[in-house]
């Protein structure tokens, strides 16, 4: 335990938490390149306040609060410096995330997926779906009463379904693919 | 497989778990270093600060604007500075998109007090309910209740106690008149939430000593609509009653939320019912609320006694009143009066050691109908 600090415990939480932010960043339109700086800086300002979240709070709904804020500010700065005036202009400006691994094609269909939302939907289904938050847990990080969250979800569920059903139909549809049987 | 298991699915394979091991060294070591390095240590605790105000931000905003002591427009750009935010779908569009500029300072305040009963009883539930219940394990409807008994104390003490009182009240009321199960059931219920609705009553109006504009008692009386949707949006509340019944109770619940404020004669709100044609469990509520009202100790009125508080009563019988129900009140009473007397002394007593509370507002003494 350095400086009050449980590197234990914060160690373990980082390891349960960091893929979940970081696709969660991602489906919001953050390029891959800068999302580990912005989940760093997360969980250095959670480390921050540990000794007290850690009984008081639900630690991993502050995580997303502080990352959420931490997310803005990086897109509002990429507006002041000549980005558009909204996430999608982030979106756009995102250069397809570089990954070595093959788990880049799926992060990739992630995003493209979400990048059909419209953001106050795609930030619900964020935490709902990738970080795994419950409806009153989401409804309290974004801010929105339970009945928003519950609509939202579900509109979003239904373009996620259609950007599901057409990636599927251009998949059978290439050559050389049999026809479903 | 359906959209949500997909996504998680597609979530959980699109990650390479040495990236989170690499990830974890490279925090292990940036958090090593803020020991040795002042000014990042610094920066990064006025960077929590930051955040941590801009976390409250929303909250101070609809709180000053439901008590009425800023100008709208003036805050909200402040707020939207202070939290950086951009994105008016973001955290203020459940205002924004009312068209702030518009409105009347009444129906803003109204709309700034859903906005925070919600959060009120979202916050509640934050606290209340554990994040992740036991596989198998469901939230209970004793869980909500209490979810919005402490949203409910959080806005005002004074009705929070009252709910608990009236709920006691009633199925003592309930008891006299020879109710069943069921019926008992939903007068405790509907008892404990007749005045929930009052969440998502402006403070503004709440605590306003003066007389009320007629806008404003639109206001208060919206809460018997708004407190039975408050319930409505919460179906978990029956789940547990026996599905024979669960139709039942909910339906005679929301009837004495929505309809307490009904007068005998037809004179009542909100839908001007009378005689038989108000919910019984609405009436047996009535009753309860008025006898309390008149025993309780105000910042504006004493309290009256129990006896004055009957006579009153028993005067209004057949006019306000169900005259059947005057009857039973007083049967119980008698039947009951170490306990209600109990109550009555608890709440006084209660007055007694707290300071002067804002004169909530109390329509069984401003003569409205």
């Amino acid at each position: 335990m350095l400086d009050g600090v449980d590197y234990e415990g914060l160690a373990a939480f980082f390891v349960a938490h960091h893929r979940g932010l970081r696709c969660y960043l991602i489906a919001q339109g953050c390029p891959d390149s800068d999302s580990d700086d912005i989940v760093q800086e997360a969980f250095l300002i959670v480390r921050q306040r540990w000794s007290t979240i850690v009984y008081y709070d639900r630690p991993k709904a502050y995580l997303y609060k502080v990352a959420i804020r931490l997310w803005y500010r990086y897109a509002a700065k990429l507006h002041r410096s000549g980005g558009r005036n909204d996430h999608e202009g982030v979106l756009q400006l995102m250069a397809d995330p570089v990954d070595h691994y093959a788990h880049a094609d799926l992060l990739r269909t992630l995003a493209a997926w979400f990048r059909r939302l419209p953001p106050q939907q795609r930030a619900v289904a964020g935490l709902r779906l990738i970080a795994d938050l419950s409806v009153i847990e989401t409804a309290e990080v974004l801010g929105l009463s339970l009945g928003t969250v519950k609509s939202q979800l579900s509109d979003a569920r239904r373009t996620l379904t259609q950007c599901r059903d057409n990636d599927q139909q251009a998949d059978d549809s290439q050559p050389g693919k049999e026809p479903p049987r | 497989m359906n959209i949500d298991d997909e996504i998680r699915q597609m979530a959980a394979a699109s990650h390479d778990p040495h990236r989170t091991q690499d990830a974890l060294q490279a925090f292990l070591a940036a958090a090593h270093r803020l020991e040795d390095d002042p000014i990042d240590r610094q920066r990064l605790r006025e960077l929590a600060e930051d955040i941590d105000t801009s976390i409250s931000t929303y909250d101070r905003t609809l709180a000053s604007l439901d008590r009425g002591d800023c100008d709208p427009l003036q805050i909200l750009d402040l707020c939207v500075e202070a939290t950086d935010l951009t994105d008016p779908d973001g955290l203020l569009a459940d205002l924004l998109k009312h068209q702030l500029a518009d409105a009347s300072p009444v129906t803003l305040q109204s709309r700034v007090a859903q906005v925070r009963a919600h959060r009120a009883i979202l916050k509640a539930a934050y606290r209340n309910i554990p994040a992740a219940p036991l596989p198998g394990l469901r939230v209970t409807s004793a869980d909500l209740e209490r979810v919005l008994m402490v949203a409910m104390a959080g806005k005002d003490p004074y009705t929070h106690r009252h709910l608990v009182r009236i709920s006691r009240l009633a199925v003592l009321l309930g008891q006299q008149l020879g109710m069943t199960a069921t019926q008992l059931e939903a007068a405790r219920l509907g008892g404990l939430f007749h005045d929930i609705g009052k969440l998502a009553l402006s403070d503004a109006i709440l605590a306003k000593s003066g007389p009320l504009t007629d806008e404003e008692f639109r206001a208060i009386q919206e809460h018997t609509e708004r407190g039975a949707l408050i319930v409505e949006e919460l179906p978990e509340f029956f789940d547990q009653a026996p599905g024979s019944v669960r139709g039942l109770l909910a339906q005679e619940t929301m009837s004495g939320i929505r309809y307490h404020h009904e007068k005998y004669n037809g004179m009542g709100y909100p839908g001007g019912l009378a005689g038989d044609g108000i919910p019984q469990v609405a009436r047996v509520i009535a009753v309860a609320d008025c006898f309390d009202a008149m025993t309780s100790t105000r910042s504006y009125r004493a309290a009256r006694s129990a006896q004055d508080a009957l006579r009153e009563i028993r005067r209004c019988s057949g006019t306000e009143f169900d005259p059947q129900m005057v009857e039973a009140f007083l049967i119980a009473y008698d039947t009951n009066r170490d306990q209600i007397d109990e109550l009555i002394r608890s709440e006084n007593a209660v007055q007694d050691m707290t300071p002067p509370e804002p004169a909530t507002t109390d329509h069984h003494f401003l003569g409205q109908p």
